[in-house]
């Protein structure tokens, strides 16, 4: 159960990595054209 | 044979989670989808699930633009429609400085959902006027959605050629691809089209579509979390096609309202917006003449996103309607510029539009108009939006002339 925990640890490490920054987009400041 | 067993036993265990929770989580998606649909929402925009969802339900209407849609207003389709008057609500995708092209990968990564859909897009004639693009830089940073790219380019639904065009237009925004590896060799074999380029596209097919799937994921949960956060009581009633819309009075209460906060300024624009950029709107006095206002629009590279957003738009087979609003004619003569120079934009939107089959509402009648403007930036006001709304409105229920 401890190494099972460790790999789904890994796991989802493994996937905070890959989504990292892919949806926290600066806000645009709108100053007009 | 330990390791073995734990890591096959997570990789299941993962796999079956992210599964039951998607599933789950789209459920709960759906159960919201009347008051997500409307709100001002960045994971809405940036994200699939809640699009793919809206598209689910025949009577929401998506409706694509910038600021324009963004912006609120208490005449804004996305309340005038909340509770379905006349049958339908509207999905609202806007972000402020949204490029035209974002927009067209995020209705190339709807894909199939969109064929045969009523969509609506809103230009924004200023983004016209920028060789170079406004602050293209900034607004990319803001607007880009690496799941909507790497969706449209694994999708099968747009033509090999048009997404090699797209992803060689990408290229040239190396800051953007660098958010994201996968996405980077993804969209650079898709861009070269040589033989080892195809290669390498099949070779890291299985880890693109691994990467598109944690991003979809990650896009639920994003959602799932602001569900959970959202006020119960904030769901409007509906209560579609019970209440006819009267458009007269509407264009009246809005007008008046509108008005009231409009009249202390030369332009006939919102007198808060006014008192914060006189100075600014005052040293814009003949700044252009025709010549320069032609050339300078001839060059934006707008055209293109739009001339690629129309062809996107066919290869999905959605029903589009284009809508813009127009120049403010007052604004245009203080600048210097001519009604023969600045209606050009409209004829050319029509013309590039009629090419693809695609219908058009420019609202040029109102370019005099004194309360349609909310600014000097083609913002809509109260009294605008009603227009906007009538439009939307007959889209909907086929009565557009």
């Amino acid at each position: 159960v401890a190494l099972t925990a460790y790999y789904l640890a890994i796991l989802f490490g493994v996937m905070a990595l890959a989504t990292r920054g892919a949806f926290t987009n600066p806000s645009f400041v709108y100053q007009g054209f | 044979l330990p390791h073995l067993v734990a890591a096959v036993s997570a990789a299941a265990l993962f796999l079956l989670g992210l599964t039951a929770f998607s599933w789950y989580a789209e459920r709960v998606v759906d159960r919201h989808i009347y008051q997500l649909a409307g709100s001002r929402y960045a994971q809405k925009d940036l994200g699939l699930v809640v699009q793919q969802v809206a598209l689910r339900h025949a009577d929401l209407l998506p409706l694509f633009g910038t600021s324009e849609i963004d912006r609120l207003s208490r005449y804004h389709a996305r309340d005038l429609f909340a509770d379905a008057p006349t049958g339908f609500s509207v999905l609202t995708v806007a972000r402020p400085g949204t490029p035209i092209f974002e927009t067209m990968l995020n209705l190339g990564a709807l894909g199939r959902t969109l064929r045969g859909r009523k969509v609506v897009i809103s230009l924004s004639p200023p983004m016209f006027l920028f060789p170079d693009g406004f602050l293209l830089d900034e607004r990319w940073a803001a607007n880009f959605s690496p799941v909507h790219t790497l969706t449209l380019l694994l999708d099968s639904v747009l033509s090999p050629p048009l997404k090699q065009q797209l992803a060689q237009r990408l290229v040239e925004r190396p800051a953007l691809l660098a958010r994201n590896r996968v996405l980077e060799v993804v969209v650079r074999a898709a861009a070269d089209g040589s033989a080892t380029a195809r290669l390498l596209h099949y070779a890291l097919l299985p880890l693109a579509h691994l990467q598109r799937q944690l991003l979809l994921t990650q896009d639920r949960i994003l959602v799932f979390g602001h569900i959970m956060k959202m006020a119960p009581d904030r769901a409007p009633a509906r209560s579609p096609g019970a209440r006819p819309l009267d458009w007269p009075a509407l264009v009246a209460d809005a007008t008046a309202e509108f008005q009231a906060r409009a009249s202390a300024n030369p332009f006939g624009v919102d007198d808060d917006w006014w008192s914060r950029l006189h100075t600014w709107a005052e040293a814009q006095r003949n700044t252009l003449t025709d010549d320069e206002f032609l050339r300078i629009m001839a060059r934006s590279a707008t055209w293109l996103d739009f001339e690629q957003l129309l062809r996107a738009l066919r290869e999905l087979d959605a029903q589009p309607l284009i809508l813009s609003m127009p120049f403010y004619a007052p604004y245009m003569a203080h600048q210097g510029v001519s009604p023969a120079a600045y209606r050009q934009y409209y004829s050319r939107v029509r013309a590039l539009a009629h090419q693809y089959g695609v219908r058009t509402v420019i609202f040029d009648d109102h370019e005099s108009d004194r309360f349609f403007f909310h600014d000097l930036w083609s913002h809509i006001s109260p009294r605008g939006w009603v227009y906007f709304d009538q439009a939307l409105d007959a889209f909907y229920h086929d009565t557009l002339r």
